[in-house]
């Protein structure tokens, strides 16, 4: 396995993991099992691409040879940090909207859980829809290829051609590839001191705990609520942004339905491996099933010569979330608070686990 | 603009009935017995797997008998699926009408095994987990089989991605989409009165009582685990009738089973759990009545008369692209009602009816139970006027 595929590897497993990230904790917040969070990012995608369209120029010389190394550099870096702050502001601006135009209402009116997971399904075929004529409308597609030249449509969306890259002898490394890992660090971080040095997340914890005495001490619930579907919105329009830049990994082209509706299944995948009561699990079990189907499954078929295994490497994920909720249905971040063997002497005693 | 009315009846009569089985199926699992049922595409692609491969083998074999010239063999069926499909649909089922109905039939019989089969089996998660954990575990379940299926050559014939010919079983008729759509309909019309009988019997209210008080359930005896098992497999077995609907109807299937088209998560799982919604859950009537709504709605102006409609609305003047303009008006549609219906009426447009039961006097004679004679209208006023003094 060489470099760029553990790269591009490493850069599918971070967008599983951001996106699982949010699903799981707007699930441990208000309970809902949103459908339409993976399409959040297509939406930070479509925003992002449409304002990196107008602050895009041509530069002179973007190929630049260092010795050995030529350096791609279409853009400087501030056109980078535009997408990463516009798709995050874009995916939160989405995720508000969900929750105060439907979740809130509806929560207020003590729907069941049916009942929410439905009417996030909804609110996703309206962004469907959405993104179906604005992907398409001419508008856009005068301003996309104006700045990106032909190859750029709003149906077949991706910038995978305007990253930075290091081309050695041999190998190629992608801009994305680190800004993905280090963007999955870097939420990792952000959420371990909030939920533990901050108020918010002190709050936050509260609320998710005991609603009631949370209200009870003075703690505004709806608030921490709306700031963690923001939050989710956030992490999963910088997976946005990923896949704006790296959409070869995750699949070919950037549409109203693909590659969320390809990937959403590995995102739900994601945060019930990693359990869905705990932030770390939704981003570490994300990871997890993105390094399975991108590296476990190639290494496999490479060393067991099972040939075209690959195409069923989504099927593990799957896979693994059957294991996982009939065996350990906390998910994989209950294992590390409890004795692991312990535990699965015991369910494996009962047959089964139960929730 | 000229309008074929009868191809255009014919196709939102199949629609339809096609949506009506689908969702009744769901309709026992998610709203009678309350299994959040996300993996409904599963079962609806037993029904097409099984027309598209298991029916077209028996198909050659009969073909092979009867018509050895055609030179199809049951073996030919998955090695070169596209010419021998295409040989059976243009020379043997045309001339064979008597095998087409028994092929027919097998293919129903066999859809209703199967998905009940695949309820069987999926109903052994069904049993350990609840609510949303069950919901994911079946929606990932029909993706992993969607995904085995896809690849498979074995399930989906020689050129797995592109998937298995459809049998023209209804080329014997003299105009074969009238032919099917009038045995799509029947079909829809016979699942509907099973469902409302099932509704009004003794196991349709077990069902509702599993649902909606499981403790008292099982307090009162009643084997929960069993109750949930039988719903899934009913249910199920209802969506592999679906699927096989659909894969014989030539409005409805086009001209390919692929596992894309019959696992569709988008058509087979959120349409049906759309339409319920909308409906009522528990409700046939509802269901009926919200696809009739849709059906009509969506293939007359958006999905057949997209171009003109988009026309009509000044799509193109506005910079739109119209076919994927149409997509949209789609999406808009079934999102904006699935919301507006659970803001207004949660309950669906024509709620949960309360189960007719038989009299008590026809049931304490098929039981064996002395009963009394049925009273004349005059002496039940006797009897409420004594009992009023």
């Amino acid at each position: 396995m060489n470099i760029a595929s553990i790269m591009n590897a490493l850069t599918y497993a971070s967008i599983i993991a951001l996106l699982s990230l949010g699903v799981t904790l707007t699930y441990m917040t208000t309970r809902v099992f949103n459908f339409a969070h993976p399409r959040f990012s297509l939406v930070a995608a479509y925003v992002t691409a449409t304002v990196l369209a107008f602050i895009a120029f041509k530069n002179p010389e973007p190929l630049v040879k260092a010795g050995e190394v030529t350096i791609y550099n279409p853009f400087p870096a501030w056109f980078y940090a535009v997408g990463i702050v516009v798709s995050m502001v874009a995916g939160a601006a989405v995720a508000l909207l969900e929750y105060y135009a439907i979740i809130r209402p509806l929560l207020r009116r003590g729907a069941g859980y049916l009942a929410l997971m439905i009417a996030t399904l909804g609110f996703d075929f309206m962004l469907v829809a959405a993104l179906f004529i604005y992907s398409t409308h001419s508008w856009l597609n005068t301003v996309l290829r104006s700045a990106f030249g032909a190859g750029v449509a709003g149906s077949r969306l991706t910038l995978a051609g305007y990253d930075v890259m290091w081309m050695y002898p041999g190998t190629m490394i992608r801009m994305v590839a680190i800004e993905a890992i280090i963007a999955t660090i870097a939420v990792a971080v952000f959420f371990y001191i909030m939920l533990t040095r901050t108020k918010i997340g002190v709050m936050m914890r509260a609320s998710i705990e005991n609603p009631s005495l949370a209200l009870v001490l003075g703690i505004n619930v709806d608030r921490v609520y709306a700031f963690s579907w923001l939050l989710a919105g956030a992490s999963a329009g910088l997976a946005g942004y990923l896949i704006l830049f790296a959409t070869d990994v995750v699949g070919k082209y950037i549409t109203a339905t693909s590659p969320s509706d390809q990937i959403i299944v590995s995102v739900f995948a994601g945060s019930i491996v990693g359990g869905i009561n705990s932030v770390f699990g939704g981003l570490g079990g994300g990871f997890l099933i993105g390094i399975v189907e991108q590296m476990l499954v190639p290494w496999m078929e490479n060393t067991f010569g099972i040939e075209g295994l690959m195409k069923y490497a989504r099927m593990f994920s799957m896979l693994a979330v059957v294991i996982t909720l009939l065996f350990i249905p906390q998910g994989l971040a209950s294992i590390t608070e409890t004795r692991v063997w312990k535990k699965l002497v015991s369910t494996l005693k009962r047959g089964g686990g139960r929730v | 603009m000229s309008i074929d009315v009868v191809a255009l009846t014919e196709q939102i009569l199949s629609f339809i009935a096609l949506y009506v089985v689908v969702t009744i199926g769901l309709n026992i699992k998610a709203g009678a017995t309350g299994i959040p049922d996300f993996g409904h595409a599963m079962f609806f692609a037993m029904g097409g797997i099984v027309v598209g491969n298991l029916v077209a083998h028996v198909a050659a074999a009969f073909a092979a008998m009867q018509a050895p010239e055609l030179g199809i063999t049951p073996v030919d069926v998955l090695a070169r699926n596209t010419e021998a499909i295409a040989v059976l649909n243009k020379q043997y089922f045309p001339y064979h009408p008597v095998e087409s109905i028994i092929l027919i039939i097998v293919a129903l019989v066999l859809a209703v095994l199967m998905g009940g089969a695949l309820g069987l089996l999926a109903s052994y998660p069904g049993l350990r987990l609840r609510g949303e954990y069950l919901a994911i575990l079946l929606l990932t379940g029909a993706e992993a089989l969607r995904i085995f299926a896809t690849y498979t050559t074995w399930i989906m014939g020689d050129e797995p991605t592109v998937g298995l010919s459809r049998p023209a079983l209804f080329a014997w008729a003299p105009d074969p989409g009238l032919a099917a759509t009038v045995f799509t309909v029947l079909v829809a019309i016979g699942v509907y009165v099973f469902a409302q009988r099932l509704h009004n019997s003794p196991a349709g209210r077990l069902f509702r009582a599993v649902r909606d008080e499981e403790d008292a359930a099982r307090a009162l005896g009643k084997d929960v685990a069993a109750v949930r098992r039988d719903a899934m497999v009913i249910g199920s077995a209802i969506a592999g009738l679906a699927g096989a609907l659909y894969a014989l109807n030539p409005w409805l299937g086009g001209s390919a089973i692929a596992a894309e088209s019959v696992f569709n998560r988008l058509y087979w799982t959120f349409w049906p759990w759309a339409m319920m919604i909308l409906g009522g859950m528990a409700s046939n009537r509802g269901v009926a009545l919200a696809v009739m709504i849709i059906g009509v709605s969506l293939l007359w102006p958006i999905r057949i008369y997209k171009d003109q409609f988009a026309r009509l609305l000044g799509a193109e003047a506005l910079g739109l692209d119209v076919s994927n303009f149409a997509n949209a008006l789609e999406y808009l549609l079934v999102g904006a009602l699935i919301i507006a219906v659970l803001f207004v009426r949660p309950q669906g447009v024509i709620p949960e009816e309360p189960s007719r039961t038989l009299p008590f006097e026809y049931i304490a004679m098929e039981k064996g139970v002395p009963a009394t004679p049925r009273e004349t209208l005059a002496e039940k006023l006797q009897r409420l006027i004594r009992w009023k003094k």
